[in-house]
């Protein structure tokens, strides 16, 4: 795969209201969780969540009447475009596409009272409002491919995947490419069905952890091929050098025991992007802090990067679903951009079950690419390999 | 490069399988089922084109099929059946296949009915079968645990351009080499909500608020599902892709696909008559199929299958739709054929047949 330039980044989760922010607290070890705070009274909340507070999304060019998932979409998205210096007038010169990860936003607006007497035409009308893809390509007035992946964990991992190939095939100039989702009662209690959420802020590949903690957000960032980047004399922030995805075929709500699904999807992220994997220096694992989760990805990574160094950021931001890829492949560019890592938070007690831990302390680290990757309800497997601009403190 | 189409699976309003679609563009018989939703004000009975899945039977266990909603087991059997009409079911040397589902709406049956007791206030905690079937993604994680298939795995979701979006993946996949063949398909399911919204829609709009000023179709379900190969002739059983459209139009000429025939997707009220105009010229022979399969948000893949038969018979079917009265079959004389489907906010996707 031709290397994909990142052009601009915006980013907003529980970490901050943007992209230097979340950087700040995640090496300052902040987490922020707390119960849900905007479910109805009348349900049972026993299990912490990472929200994104309302001042968060104050923003002059984002409307108060779009869902929550669009909000977050556009905060991250005009963060973005400024980190860029790039404006909607330049984007129209171009064939710029968007492709968004987003599984329950996408769902909100859906609801349609059986007595709705404006039934059929609501729903479309709040697609309009609801489906963050869409807006941000008719705010920005796009001529590009629109599409929204809805591939449960793995989905905004996957939206930058594709973005990539739209780029390497020529089929756009840029990409919009992300994801993004908020916490509705749906999820909340569809993960509390499964029983795989913990009563305490998680604790990613600990021995005592019990599973998830919801998050939400948004991340964003701006794809471009060289000659776009080159018509603008654009320096890139960094770099999308390979993406692998797969599916286990083995289970629905539980990943694939002897981890071959993910295996095949490094060796692919690998391959696409030219790489041995003694080039990576540090993996972001997807670590959400349920028991087969880790195991999962403790021994795939003890055997394919034995040694290397990995972390989860879930006990910094939560799972937000198919904003979980794109925030952390911003945060391992971020890593890859400071040189060092932050401990993983919510990891106290190693787990003498699992053949590799991921750090505990700060890490420094030495090199110029990472992985970032996500594992899904479905089976789904996806890896992304980022690459830092040379010049550091450039993102 | 061109794409091949080597399978199509089709399960609908009409039946299953590519000769039942084949007679019901015929002019043999799609008859609408009456479906009966509860409502505030009493149950209503509203005709649908709703589809049956129960010959999935033949192929996995009816304890397995008792997990899965009705979502899953729609887009299953077409996946099924297109990868039995490419003669790729049973063997052992597939490559590498990807996967892509499209839904313009997902599982909206189960997503439903696990929503609202929460908006309702009435239930603590709800079913983990009913919320793991209500994700977009179900679909495609049940067809890669049926087929027993690693590759990429994909779920789209864009309303009425869900199908075109698919395909204009599925087709850089198989240019970047990163797969042999690819799998992909659109599935929608008629709930209740969705049908009572059609019902609403009809009621308000009459019979011929169509968006190409024809007869409102019914409201439908159904998935349709083709095997692709990049460039593989040999197997070509019905059509090649040549080209794939997805996009946005801010004005000017509209980005027309080179073919004298269109294939139209008029399901939904996205788009208007007059979104329409700037590509109906008079050169242009339409022809829209919505009353065999119904209205339904994937209905371009139903047009894309109907595109390849046309190509693979060398035949227009028989329409009912655009032109001022029905028009009979007539040769399409070896013609590139494309389909075009509008979305909200002047989006647009085509896809050429040859």
């Amino acid at each position: 795969m031709t290397p994909v330039a990142i052009v601009g980044l915006g980013c907003i989760c529980a970490l901050g209201a943007d992209y230097q922010q979340c950087l700040q607290s995640l090496f300052a070890g902040q987490r922020r969780f707390g119960l849900p705070s905007r479910f109805p009274a009348a349900c049972e909340v026993s299990q912490p969540v990472f929200e994104v507070p309302d001042s968060f999304l104050q923003h002059d060019s984002v409307p108060g009447n779009l869902s929550r998932t669009c909000r977050m979409a556009m905060v991250a998205t005009w963060e973005a475009l400024d980190h860029g210096n790039l404006d909607a007038r330049t984007l129209a010169r171009h064939r710029v596409g968007v492709c968004l990860g987003s599984n329950i936003g996408v769902t909100s607006g859906y609801a349609v009272a059986q007595n709705d007497t404006d039934a059929f035409l609501l729903p479309r009308d709040r697609f309009l409002a609801t489906n963050p893809t869409h807006l941000l390509a008719d705010t920005l007035d796009l001529s590009g491919p629109q599409q929204t992946v809805a591939n449960a964990c793995t989905a905004g991992s996957d939206a930058i995947g594709v973005a990539s190939a739209w780029i390497d095939q020529g089929i756009c100039d840029a990409v919009i490419a992300g994801g993004t989702d908020e916490l509705t009662p749906r999820v909340y209690f569809g993960f509390k069905s499964l029983f795989i959420n913990d009563e305490k802020p998680c604790r990613p590949f600990d021995r005592d952890r019990r599973g998830l903690n919801l998050g939400e957000g948004a991340a964003v960032f701006v794809l471009a091929s060289t000659d776009f980047c080159q018509a603008h004399g654009i320096v890139p922030k960094g770099y999308i050098l390979g993406y692998g995805s797969t599916a286990d075929a083995d289970h629905f709500t539980q990943p694939r025991a002897d981890g071959k699904g993910l295996r095949l999807a490094l060796d692919e992220s690998l391959t696409s992007a030219g790489l041995a994997p003694d080039a990576i220096c540090f993996i972001n694992a997807h670590g959400t802090g349920t028991p087969d989760n880790d195991r999962v990805e403790s021994h795939v990574l003890n055997k394919m990067f034995p040694g290397r160094p990995f972390l989860s950021t879930k006990g910094y931001t939560g799972h937000t679903l198919g904003a979980a890829g794109p925030i952390e492949a911003a945060l391992t560019l971020g890593c890859l951009d400071r040189g060092r890592l932050p401990v993983t938070a919510g990891f106290e007690t190693p787990d003498a079950d699992l053949p590799a831990q991921p750090v505990a302390e700060p890490t420094m680290i030495q090199g110029t690419v990472a992985l970032s990757q996500n594992l899904a309800f479905g089976g789904s497997n996806a890896v992304l390999v980022i690459g830092k601009q040379e010049e550091p403190g450039c993102v | 490069m061109r794409v091949t189409i080597c399978g199509i699976g089709v399960v609908g309003g009409f039946g299953r399988g590519m000769s039942t679609l084949e007679r019901a563009l015929s002019g043999g018989p799609v008859d609408p089922a009456i479906v009966s939703i509860p409502t505030r004000e009493g149950d209503i009975q509203v005709p649908c084109l709703t589809a049956d899945t129960t010959h999935l039977a033949d192929f996995m266990p009816t304890r397995t099929l008792r997990r899965m909603s009705h979502y899953i087991r729609l887009g299953l059997l077409a996946a099924v059946d297109a990868m039995t009409d490419a003669g790729m079911l049973e063997t052992d040397r597939r490559g590498r296949l990807g996967i892509i589902v499209a839904t313009g709406h997902g599982a909206t049956g189960n997503n439903y009915a696990f929503q609202y007791p929460f908006e309702d206030q009435e239930e603590i905690c709800g079913s983990p079968t009913r919320f793991s079937n209500s994700v977009h993604n179900a679909a495609a994680a049940y067809i890669s645990i049926a087929l027993k298939e690693m590759g990429p795995n994909h779920s789209i979701t864009h309303e009425d351009l869900s199908f075109p979006s698919a395909l204009l993946t599925a087709v850089a996949w198989l240019r970047q080499g990163r797969v042999d063949a690819v799998l992909v398909g659109g599935v929608d399911e008629l709930s209740h909500a969705y049908a009572y919204a059609w019902h609403v829609h009809q009621q308000q709009h009459g019979q011929t608020g169509g968006p190409g000023g024809g007869k409102i179709p019914l409201a439908g379900e159904g998935a349709c599902f083709f095997l692709l190969k990049a460039d593989d002739n040999r197997s070509a059983a019905y059509a090649s892709i040549s080209d794939v459209r997805v996009g946005r139009r801010r004005g000017g000429p509209p980005d027309r696909p080179a073919a004298s025939c269109y294939i139209l997707g008029t399901g939904g009220v996205a788009a208007t008559p007059a979104d329409y105009r700037p590509w109906q010229t008079a050169d242009v022979r339409w022809a829209s199929y919505a009353s065999v399969y119904g209205d339904l948000p994937v209905d371009s893949a139903f047009d894309t299958a109907i595109a390849a038969l046309s190509c693979q018979k060398n035949l227009i079917f028989p329409d009912d739709r655009m032109a001022a009265g029905p028009r009979g079959p007539e040769p399409l004389a070896g013609r590139p054929i494309a389909c075009l489907k509008l979305g909200v906010g002047h989006t647009y996707g085509w896809t050429l047949l040859e």
